[in-house]
């Protein structure tokens, strides 16, 4: 356990040192870069991606996949946008109560159809993706939510530390940001502290190992999907906010995008490690990247050239430095 | 002997129920758009329906569960073999499906497409129901008319110009680049004081990739960025929201294609400050319209009068009515009823 800690420290701390040096160019570049209010946008912004992430990251340790998290977030959000249009729903706390139980219990499907058919949830998770999305663009024709009630779209606007810039514009630190931070301290605390939490390590880092010691691999596999429908739904509530309109194709097609994230954060596609900082970090890079792309004025044809660069670079050194630690680890 | 008879009398009698049900058989026009359920083709759909029962043909619209080339191109192939009487498509790819186009043409079967006026090749009509042109143009004319009731026009010149941005799409989607295209070099050549300050952002299909874009955009340009165009209907809402997060709804000028129900509220604010389109119910009546005469043997030429559309405009393959809807404020995106 604390070689794996080790692993994934050593991670992190190379992710922060590139993500230092990207800050450094990118200030260099263009000083708005390092303004607050830049950073704090950037951060808000992608709060929706930070928060499935934490949930891939979980799912991946287990040494299992989830690509159905972006139908699990549209149906979620989408029941809400109804139920809280159609009833005039004024009080955010139970809108936000809406999505959270739908995604536990899309989650605890994917995990009974895993662990039943012993299929590999790359299929099962691709298929469900499919029934949901299918099942959800039947049922409501692809119509657009909008004009939600008043107190819904103030709590966008909710910020937990708010300063004025020299315009007298307000910004500040926006309360999706806490809630995408708090989700990965969470993460951590049950990864690292609950019994649970060393379970999926165990099971994501030898499966064999864990049956044989008699861990209950159902209940394991149901925590893990369940919390990424959780985060799930409440990610859809976040991409709602954001965005004031519930489509029911805006976030189906990034599963890329999240797994990208998580996988640059150290999560290993073979299970068994990874951590909440690692991930945060990683979401970050990508952010930074492409909200430099804009801030360097370049042209927009170069922006997937860069990306998928970037990505293919710190996934290789990533990779580089992974077996650096596994054969050091062999040599003790 | 008697048998025989009967035989053939039961043989003519089928024949000529056969041939009576063939001759009165209405045409089936067959309507392939992007992707079947969503808003904007159910829109489509009540134009078709509209035509089907007016020119009393059968005529319905389907489409593919994804936007993607490859399950449209499946569909044509299907409705080919079926030998339908035209095949009207909103293209995925014009480009994947000129093979197809092309075995439906050998068959005689009419092929008609929308919103797809640069690859005619294969087909035997695009119909447009607005001038592409003009509505390339529209927007840049409404910014400068904005700045001027702003009372800011005088100062700009091209040494210190006003600055705008566009987003699109997609960089390959061929009619909004073309308006994009045609933005430019209207401006260039008749508001010089007027500068796209980046080129052009592939977001306006996402509202939170079009938001996050504009928010970058003002981080970086400042006072400088002056106005946002989005070719897109999800642009300038995203646009909206980044604008009004900064509290610039008065700074920043933002127009562009926005689906009317959508963005009345944006321009009730203000944050939005324009808008056009066109109605899809028109564009799915009139390619039915357009098919029904060409099965019908009409020879389609300039000024052809489409029933509560106007006199068309012929331009190589290009059939053209001009129906662009303008929403100057919320009430008149209101008004439009979609």
């Amino acid at each position: 356990m604390a070689l794996l800690g080790r692993v994934a420290r050593s991670t992190e701390v190379y992710l922060v040192g590139v993500l230092l040096v990207l800050s450094v160019v990118l200030f260099l570049l263009n000083p708005k870069f390092a303004t607050l209010e830049n950073i704090f946008d950037v951060l808000r912004n992608n709060s929706f991606l930070g928060i499935v992430a934490l949930g891939e990251l979980v799912v991946l340790i287990s040494g299992g996949i989830d690509v159905s998290f972006t139908a699990i977030a549209t149906v979620a959000q989408y029941v809400m946008g109804v139920l809280i249009t159609r009833y005039a729903v004024e009080s955010v706390f139970l809108a936000f109560l809406i999505p959270i139980p739908i995604g536990i219990a899309l989650g605890a499907f994917n995990a009974f159809l895993v662990n039943r058919t012993r299929v590999h949830p790359v299929i099962i998770t691709i298929s469900n993706l499919n029934v949901f999305y299918g099942l959800l663009m039947v049922i409501s024709k692809g119509k657009w939510i909008y004009g939600f009630p008043a107190p819904f779209r103030d709590f966008a606007r909710l910020k937990v530390l708010t300063l004025v810039s020299e315009k007298g514009v307000d910004y500040g630190l926006s309360i999706f940001t806490v809630v995408w931070f708090l989700i990965a301290v969470v993460t951590w605390l049950i990864l690292q502290y609950l019994p649970i939490g060393r379970k999926i390590y165990a099971l994501g880092g030898n499966s064999e190992a864990a049956r044989r010691a008699g861990f209950d691999i159902f209940r394991i596999q149901l925590f893990v999907y369940c919390y990424i429908g959780f985060l799930s739904g409440l990610a859809g509530f976040v991409h709602a906010e954001l965005n004031q309109m519930i489509q029911p194709n805006a976030i189906v097609g990034r599963e890329l995008d999240v797994l990208a994230a998580a996988i640059l954060g150290g999560a290993s596609v073979f299970g068994g490690a990874g951590s909440p900082l690692g991930v945060v970090l990683g979401v970050l890079f990508i952010a930074f990247v492409k909200n430099g792309l804009i801030l360097m004025k370049a042209s927009a044809y170069w922006h997937q050239v860069i990306m998928g660069f970037i990505i293919v670079l710190a996934a290789t050194l990533s990779a580089y430095q992974q077996n650096l630690e596994r054969k050091r680890r062999k040599g003790v | 002997m008697k048998r025989t008879i009967l035989v053939g009398v039961v043989f003519l009698l089928s024949v000529l129920l056969f041939s009576v049900a063939w001759a009165q058989k209405p045409y089936e026009i067959a309507v392939v758009v992007k992707i079947a359920g969503i808003p904007w083709f159910n829109r489509m759909a009540e134009g078709v329906e509209q035509a089907a029962k007016e020119l009393g043909v059968n005529a319905y619209l389907v489409g593919p569960a994804t936007a993607d080339p490859a399950p449209q191109v499946q569909m044509v192939e299907d409705l080919v073999t079926r030998g339908v009487n035209a095949i009207c498509v909103v293209p995925n790819d014009a480009k994947a499906l000129a093979p197809v186009f092309q075995k439906a043409r050998e068959k005689g079967i009419v092929v008609i497409t929308h919103e797809s006026p640069f690859e005619t090749e294969a087909i035997d009509w695009d119909v447009e129901t607005i001038d592409s042109v003009q509505y390339g143009k529209n927007p840049i004319d409404v910014i400068v008319e904005k700045l001027k009731e702003a009372g800011e026009l005088e100062k700009y010149t091209p040494e210190n110009p006003a600055g705008f941005v566009m987003l699109v799409g997609s960089l390959t989607v061929p009619l909004h680049n073309f308006w994009a295209d045609t933005a430019l070099a209207y401006a260039k050549e008749k508001y010089p004081f007027l500068k796209e300050l980046t080129s052009r952002l592939p977001t306006a299909e996402s509202v939170e990739d079009s938001r996050a874009a504009v928010l970058d955009l003002i981080t970086t340009y400042g006072d400088q960025l002056k106005a946002v165009i989005g070719w897109g209907s999800l642009g300038p809402i995203g646009a909206a929201q980044a604008v009004a997060e900064k509290g610039m709804e008065d700074k920043i000028i933002v127009v562009g294609s926005a689906i009317p129900s959508t963005v009345a509220p944006y321009l009730k604010t203000g944050a939005v400050d324009w808008a056009q389109l066109w109605d899809p119910k028109d564009a799915g009546y009139a390619m039915v319209y357009i098919a029904k005469q060409i099965l019908d043997g009409a020879e389609i030429k300039e000024g052809m009068e489409i029933p509560g559309l106007g006199p068309i405009k012929v331009e190589g393959k290009v059939i053209s009515v001009n129906q662009i809807k303008l929403m100057p404020n919320a009430e008149a995106a209101e008004a439009l009823g979609f």
